[in-house]
């Protein structure tokens, strides 16, 4: 198991060499027939679909909803767990312990039939979407921020006790600060599973974002392949995935350069050299496109879902493809016993609270 | 006696939490349009249980869970030790790709599978076993590398061939890591078998959720959700416990 010290160089070299490769198989095999090109369109034919869906079905416009929701969602479930957490990790030790049980349970109702519960008092507009985000992420937050509290260097907080620190600085200085690489790590291992559960919110409820893309593309088949929307759709959902992950480490490995590295694909000790002064700048540009998603996404999406919300019926979707002169869509109907599924995407957005998507 | 005890003294919380519940729609400090209250639900639930709709669609829903979790094991960890045994070069190249795939949205994959497998069982499974093959490809993965390099060189040293070693050093020195991995598994096959079946079904409970929803079914909806917590609940005891059973000798 001994790992030896890899120029970077040729570690850049080997991780494009097998992307490299993916590519090259997606194009060649579906060319070939080798795959069925009807079932699995070649990476060219979805790259194409890509470019046509950001000219005619604001796929930009949908991908920054969905990044708006992921955001919000955790910075709402942030600013709720993180002061729990403490007060809980810190100064009420004993209710945390007791507590427990109750959080481990509330952790484990499953979002999805908690979907329908928030579907039904929020309707289909953001608020839903936003708490049920929110809700996923907020206990692994809370776990992650008490578990890192109460690791805090036992030292630290006597120092700071006996020179008479306030709790409010206690809070900023020392138990915030100690507890941030247990917060970053709650979010990154949750990163997937809160876009599963927004694709899915999106599918089953909502006029934007791209899930309701995703699910829109399945009831719509352009030629020449006819899942080539699907596949569009799902590489970007992926790629966002992907990349939230890679910003989230990088974060970590930016901000916490006294803590050892870990990973799961190499057995190599960390090197023991200390690493340089933090480097703040990807911090702060990632704290600006947050920013910049919380103001400008917010905005952008409501605008959308009242685009979106416009049409009549699905026969005034325009094509997405300019060469599809036919206008002819099929309907494919997942679900042929619950009928609300296929069509949840076109009902109006309304202001109010409690009114249902399926009136 | 004394395993009542001392559950009924680790979940008072919880029991508080219910009586709660019960109490706050009885004085309507939450509106029981909205929130039955906890004995309304419990009643429906043993209605359903009476007339066998509810084994009916808990034992489709476990079943579609279960073949998805298996299907996950079985194809995850050898993947996880393939990928363990391979050079670093190799498993450097693959890094990127494989992290790809687990970031593919398990709905987007029930999108390609409905189109040439219909929205029949196998989409459902297929579904469940992609969600739950990642962390426990990982988690075997993270398991054999990491195990202790002093045990793998003295298993080494007394001339072990490749696959024993595999067998009766690294696996088990892996097997904690696998079981957190599993675990985790289970609680995404029930969660996305939930998800599942709220999109493309006829039965289960994720079906029964969704429907009750739709027609607004208050009593029902909220009996579907307390009995999915439940089922998550025992199954992640069941998982924990059949840890420390299987907890092997040479790591306790």
């Amino acid at each position: 198991m001994a790992t030896r010290n890899i120029p970077v160089l040729l570690l850049v070299c080997l991780r494009l060499s097998g992307i490299a490769l993916l590519c090259i198989l997606w194009e060649v095999l579906p060319r070939s027939g080798l795959v069925n090109p009807t079932f699995f369109p070649p990476l060219s034919a979805v790259l194409q679909e890509i470019a046509a869906l950001l000219r005619d079905q604001h796929l930009l416009g949908h991908t920054i909803a969905t990044l708006w929701r992921v955001v919000a969602g955790i910075v709402l479930a942030a600013l709720l767990a993180v002061p729990a957490g403490a007060i809980l990790g810190y100064w009420l030790p004993s209710l945390a312990a007791g507590l427990n049980p109750l959080f481990r349970i509330l952790a484990q109702v499953n979002p999805f039939s908690l979907m329908t519960v928030f579907l039904l008092f929020f309707g289909i507009g953001e608020k839903a979407k936003l708490i049920i985000v929110a809700w996923v992420a907020f206990w692994p937050l809370l776990h992650h921020v008490i578990g890192g509290v109460q690791n805090i260097d036992a030292d630290l907080l006597k120092a700071a006790r006996s020179m008479g620190t306030s709790p409010s600085r206690l809070f900023l200085q020392i138990i915030l600060p100690g507890a941030a690489p247990s917060i970053l790590l709650g979010v990154r291992t949750s990163i997937i599973l809160l876009l599963a559960i927004l694709v899915a919110g999106e599918m089953l409820g909502g006029l934007a974002g791209l899930g309701w893309l995703l699910h829109w593309s399945s009831n719509y088949y352009s030629s020449p392949y006819a899942t080539t929307p699907i596949f569009a759709v799902g590489l970007c959902i992926s790629l966002i995935g992907v990349a939230l992950s890679a910003v989230l480490r990088k974060l970590e490995r930016d901000l916490f350069f006294w803590k050892p590295l870990e990973s799961a694909w190499s057995a190599a000790p960390a090197p023991r050299k200390l690493r340089g002064r933090p480097n703040r700048i990807f911090a702060v540009t990632v704290l600006s496109a947050m920013l910049l998603i919380l103001v400008a996404g917010g905005a952008s999406t409501s605008r959308l879902s009242r685009t979106n919300g416009s049409f009549s019926g699905e026969g005034d979707v325009p094509s997405p493809s300019a060469s599809d002169h036919s206008g002819h869509m099929s309907h494919e109907h997942s679900s042929p016993a619950a009928g609300h599924s296929g069509h949840s995407g076109h009902t109006s957005p309304s202001a109010s609270p409690v009114q249902s998507g399926h009136p | 006696m004394n395993v009542l005890t001392k559950l009924g003294k680790r979940y008072t919380v919880v029991i508080a939490f219910l009586v709660l519940w019960e109490a706050s729609v009885r004085f309507e400090w939450v509106d029981p349009q909205f929130i039955p209250p906890l004995t309304r639900v419990l009643q429906f639930i043993g209605e359903q249980a009476a007339t066998g709709a509810l084994a009916h669609h808990l034992l489709i829903s476990l079943g579609r869970a279960a073949g998805g979790l298996a299907i996950a094991l079985i194809a995850g960890v050898p993947l996880g030790i393939a990928l363990a045994g391979w050079p670093d070069k190799i498993r450097i190249a693959t890094r990127p790709v494989l992290e790809w795939l687990s970031h593919i949205n398990p709905f987007v994959v029930f999108h390609i599978i409905i189109v040439f497998m219909g929205a029949g069982e196998p989409t459902k499974v297929s579904i469940i076993a992609w969600a739950c093959i990642w962390p426990i490809m990982f988690s075997t993965l993270s398991g054999m590398i990491h195990a202790d390099a002093d045990i793998v060189k003295a298993a080494r040293s007394f001339g072990l061939s490749r696959l024993r070693l595999t067998t009766k050093v690294l696996l088990p020195l892996a097997f904690p890591s696998i079981l957190t991995g599993t675990r985790l598994a289970a609680g995404y096959a029930l969660l996305f078998l939930i998800a599942a079946e709220m999109m493309g079904s006829s039965s289960g409970l994720g079906f029964m959720i969704y429907t009750a929803q739709a027609n607004y079914q208050i009593v029902e909806m909220f009996s579907g959700v307390l009995i999915i917590a439940v089922l998550a609940i025992v199954l992640d005891g069941i998982m924990s416990a059949a840890g420390k059973w299987l907890g092997h000798p040479a790591i306790k």
